[in-house]
């Protein structure tokens, strides 16, 4: 059974129409790759997913659960956690408190229980354990006392995976996780996300315009130009699609 | 500084202050008592405006809120002070997330200037209600002649008595009125900072500068925001409401002018000077702006406020962290030359620097 379901979800700002029907599933743990010209609506897919936009049509289904129905702060209840394009990290925390935050919609505690502090030091610690854990997994336990500000752009990057993992998703979105990376840093990241993959047995949905990393680590491509979908398959079919060929390359004239 | 020196200075600090009123005059008391509510008062702010992000130039007004309700349940219901304090707290809690509702909708400059109506609009309103607040003049928490005799009064056909007389200190201890107030503040004091200071090390606390920071990571990581920042502007005005009643039991009377915009000026300064982002900060702060206008001529009063904005727009310039980020910079700065002179030093291996807990935190209370 797919774990999520696109179904011909359209989004208009004004009158550009950012997605136009857009309609395909995930299986559960697979790797797919949702590539595309800019400004084909990948990252506007990944916010309607978040519940950060309201789609004008269509449904989105996580589990059988409609998501629609649930708000923004619900999602990463459901098991969906993501990073950002342009980072979303929480300069004013520490990296280790950003993979923190991560966990919140796992943890509980609210005003009263947290003033009081007693009985949430237990959870709190786990947390701390969890989240130390993680960013010695990806090789940030050196920074995990520093503000989360300041840092080279790849191991920001990093830092917002380990907080995405903090939340132990069933669905983790990575938003563009290559740019800005090194050749070196880029190969090993691929190499990261499979062994995440297995690890925490994640389903991964996963924009990027690296090629190559996209067609070494990815079961599964959606490629998608002006809002729709051109072309869904396996990498390789996917590669010698006229109509995939054309929307990189542009068509003869 | 280690956890562990930090909580035994804490203590020696605790313990020197304890001691204190038994040894210097009254007046010196009560301006420690003051320097109690000014500081649980900007607490309240920091918490909403250094912590959250919701810029607050309103904040006078809740203590005001809280003095006024201290006066006329304990002056005109006989209720008790304890009492009055729970019901200031509380009911201000309700009037912040009143106020906390709008403000999910504005942000940043906008949100400024609407708390600032607040603070205009606050003594208008006690001056309207003169019936019970005694407009202009504002009233006393003393008894006022005849105001004793019951019976009279219910002959009158008023329900004016008085349970009390001012705050005053139980027989029991022993103590003289204004060093039983100080302990009492001190008491009262040290159970908000240590109660705000658990939830900003919590999740919740995470969560509030999270949204101040950046609401859609906030979001997408489960956080209420909307929930988060109403609730923390009345949990803000509520502890700006304790300092209030802080206010009317150390004063024994509440007039309008105390609680102008000028005071909610004074509060974000003593959050601000202090390090709003910080637990000590308010009070360190508080103590700042106190001790500041203590020294101010009597006949220059008029001109505390232009020092404020000296103060404030040096610090800024200097130290945006306030007194409390300066005192971190600093601490963090010799730490570093101490590890590299260790490091440097015979028979030190480089792994012996371990990731040290103590590394200044932007969340770490100094």
């Amino acid at each position: 059974m797919a774990l999520l379901e696109v179904e011909g979800i359209g989004v208009r700002f004004g009158g550009v129409v950012a997605l136009d029907g857009l309609t395909f599933d995930i299986a559960e743990h697979e790797i797919c790759a949702l590539i595309g010209p800019n400004g084909a609506g990948k990252t506007t897919l990944f916010n309607v997913v978040s519940r950060l936009y309201d789609p004008d049509e269509g449904s989105l289904r996580f589990a059988g659960t409609d998501l629609l129905a649930l708000p923004a702060h619900a999602i990463a209840g459901m098991g969906i956690a993501r990073t950002f394009q342009n980072l979303a990290l929480v300069p004013g925390l520490t990296v280790l408190e950003n993979v923190m935050i991560g966990a919140h919609a796992r943890t509980n505690g609210g005003f009263w229980g947290c003033s009081l502090g007693l009985p949430v030091r237990s959870s709190e610690r786990r947390t701390r354990d969890d989240a130390m854990s993680l960013l010695s997994d990806l090789g940030l336990a050196a920074v995990a006392q520093r503000p989360a500000a300041g840092l080279p752009y790849g191991t920001l990057k990093r830092i917002e995976l380990a907080r995405a993992l903090a939340a132990r998703p069933r669905l983790l979105m990575l938003d563009e996780p290559a740019s800005g990376l090194t050749h070196g840093e880029v190969a090993e990241l691929g190499a990261t996300i499979r062994r995440l993959r297995d690890e925490f047995e994640l389903t991964v949905l996963l924009v990027e315009h690296h090629m190559g990393m996209v067609m070494s680590i990815s079961e599964h491509v959606v490629v998608m130009e002006f809002g729709r979908k051109i072309a869904d398959g396996v990498p390789t079919e996917v590669a010698e699609d006229p109509a995939v060929i054309a929307a990189y390359l542009g068509t003869p004239s | 500084m280690s956890t562990r020196l930090r909580w035994a200075v804490f203590g020696v600090v605790l313990v020197v202050l304890a001691a204190l009123p038994q040894f210097v005059a009254d007046t010196f008391v009560n301006r420690m008592s003051e320097i109690l509510w000014v500081a649980v008062a900007a607490l309240g702010l920091a918490l909403v405006t250094g912590y959250n992000g919701q810029i607050s130039l309103g904040h006078g007004a809740f203590v005001g809120f809280g003095a006024y309700t201290t006066m006329v349940l304990t002056v005109d219901y006989g209720v008790p002070f304890a009492v009055a304090g729970l019901a200031a707290v509380a009911g201000a809690f309700v009037v912040g997330v009143a106020v906390g509702l709008p403000a999910l909708r504005i942000t940043g400059v906008y949100l400024a200037l609407v708390t600032l109506g607040l603070a205009v609009l606050f003594p208008q309103i006690v001056v309207r209600l003169g019936e019970i607040t005694g407009g202009t003049v504002g009233r006393q928490l003393l008894p006022r002649p005849g105001y004793g005799d019951t019976a009279l009064l219910e002959e009158l056909g008023q329900r004016r008595y008085l349970a009390q007389a001012g705050f005053r200190a139980p027989a029991w201890t022993g103590l003289a009125d204004d060093q039983w107030r100080f302990y009492v503040f001190g008491v009262l004091a040290l159970v908000a900072f240590m109660l705000v200071r658990n939830l900003t090390r919590s999740r919740v606390g995470r969560s509030l500068v999270a949204i101040r920071d950046n609401e859609t990571a906030a979001e997408v990581a489960g956080v209420r925001v909307d929930q988060a920042k109403v609730i923390t502007f009345g949990v803000s005005a509520g502890i700006a409401s304790l300092g209030g009643w802080m206010f009317a039991v150390l004063n024994n009377a509440v007039s309008p002018t105390s609680f102008t915009i000028t005071l909610s000026i004074t509060l974000l300064v003593a959050a601000v000077l202090g390090g709003a982002a910080s637990i000590v900060g308010p009070l360190v702060g508080a103590s700042v702006v106190v001790l500041l206008r203590e020294v101010i001529p009597a006949e220059q009063q008029r001109f505390s406020q232009v020092v404020f904005g000296v103060v404030l727009i040096i610090v800024m310039l200097v130290a945006p962290g306030g007194i409390v980020g300066l005192y971190r910079r600093a601490e963090a700065s010799l730490r570093r030359r101490w590890l590299a002179s260790r490091q440097s030093g015979p028979g030190r291996t480089g792994d012996a620097v371990d990731q040290d807990q103590d590394l200044p935190t932007p969340l770490q209370e100094a």
